[in-house]
């Protein structure tokens, strides 16, 4: 009997063993691929900052002095709660010429019913994942300059405690003075200056032109815009290669704001280096140049290239 | 050899289209990170990897080339996760193409260590 009993109380034991090992197994898995899922995903590891830089396809943040982005979805119903403090909000963006924007990551049609529903007056929609832009959650504001720089982020519902932290914190910066463009920099389209779709100034330049900036120093990145075989057998000395293609999603990491950027490429009418151009403005780039002739032209007046 | 080459050929053929990286990364389905190799690691090697992809009709890639990649065993790692992305399938009037397209990585190797990361916005 006691035996019979021990044996019992063993098979007991090891049943129950068993399955807590399975529980814990399984738990093991599932975090294993919920992390590998987000990993492969490229899940974003933080919330969008202030000073980091935002692209919003279509939206040229030059044209306005400051843009107050609010990130919403339908049905969140902490933006619901938060709607009446942010038509407060509008109104003092709109005294001071702030402009407004919404991105929402259902359909613009969904967006713009849900958002006029808030009662928002929010006229420009556009649609977005929020994950892209590293906004962690709804509602977000950012305030945005004229240069696509974050200068303030907002995360999560208003709580009356918050609300006097954000009047205090974010109104005072929709006055606070814009980055202005370098304007001497463009000295160098003295020339020829030009209205572009983004309502900068910005002219091609020739291989003279190009030269005197290279000699007088100045902070240049002069970018080669054809494929790399081309790059490879002959390319204007110190440039960068990024394929036409690639410009939109690599300009950002690799091409610095800060400098005259000047294009080129091998063909004729330059179109490659015109589309890049446009592509650079669009994503708030101002001091865009093309090199008028293109490589041909510099090779025109003998200056030296370099191979790979 | 014949049969990889023969392989390669076929994969080359009849590519319809290519198609921009922002519009294959809204199509896929399944992605991959690449995961930063060792040698790369210990070379210190860090920079933008491009790669250029097949896919074929069913979405799955069939053929990847490395266009650039600062390090070897990055330009390998970038194969090997690239081959495993699945597409939903891209068409066109109803038919199913075989596209080709770039896709970048960024192998990022600073203080705080190293990192795959995609091209900003993804």
């Amino acid at each position: 009997m006691t035996s019979k009993l021990k044996s019992n109380l063993e098979v007991t034991v090891n049943v129950i063993i068993a399955v807590a090992v399975v529980i814990v197994a399984g738990i093991a898995v599932k975090n294993y691929f919920h992390k590998s899922t987000a990993a492969r995903l490229g899940a974003p590891s933080a919330q969008i900052v202030a000073g980091a830089r935002i692209i919003v396809p279509d939206v040229n943040w030059q044209e306005n002095q400051k843009t107050l982005v609010f990130f919403l979805k339908k049905d969140c119903k902490f933006c619901t709660a938060s709607a009446p403090f942010y038509r407060q909000l509008i109104a003092e963006a709109l005294k001071r010429n702030v402009k407004l924007l919404a991105i929402v990551p259902n359909s613009i049609q969904q967006g713009r019913e849900y958002i006029s529903s808030l009662g928002l007056p929010i006229e420009d929609i556009k649609t977005g994942s929020l994950t892209a832009y590293k906004i962690s959650g709804t509602p977000t504001v950012l305030l945005v300059d004229n240069q696509g720089t974050v200068r303030s982020v907002w995360v999560g519902g208003v709580s009356p405690e918050r609300e006097q932290e954000i009047k205090d914190n974010l109104i005072p910066l929709f006055e606070a003075k814009p980055v202005l463009v370098d304007v001497a920099k463009q000295a160098l389209s003295a020339a020829n200056n030009t209205q572009t779709q983004t309502g900068i100034a910005a002219s091609d330049i020739d291989a003279a032109e190009l030269r005197k900036i290279l000699e007088q120093k100045q902070r240049v990145t002069i970018v080669d815009v054809d494929e790399r075989e081309d790059y490879r057998k002959e390319h204007i000395p110190n440039a960068k290669n990024i394929p036409s293609d690639e410009i939109s999603l690599r300009a950002i990491r690799e091409i610095s704001k800060d400098n005259l950027i000047v294009i080129y490429c091998r063909c004729i009418g330059e179109g490659a280096s015109n589309g890049a151009k446009s592509e650079l403005m669009k994503q708030g780039y101002s001091q865009v140049s093309v090199l008028k002739g293109g490589l041909a032209s510099w090779k025109s007046i003998a200056l030296p290239t370099s191979s790979n | 050899m014949i049969l990889v080459c023969v392989g390669a050929i076929l994969s080359q053929e009849k590519v319809k289209a290519r198609v921009h990286e922002n519009h294959l990364r809204t199509k896929a389905i399944s992605s991959f990170m690449p995961r930063f190799p060792k040698a790369a690691k210990k070379a210190r090697s860090s920079g933008v990897a491009v790669a250029q992809i097949i896919v074929n009709e069913f979405g799955q890639v069939i053929d990847v080339q490395i266009l650039e990649a600062p390090h070897p065993a990055i330009g390998d790692a970038v194969k090997e996760a690239l081959y495993r992305w699945r597409f939903t399938p891209f068409s066109v009037k109803g038919q199913a193409l075989k596209v080709r397209g770039k896709m970048t990585f960024y192998f990022v190797n600073d203080k705080r260590g190293t990192r795959v990361e995609n091209p900003y916005p993804w």
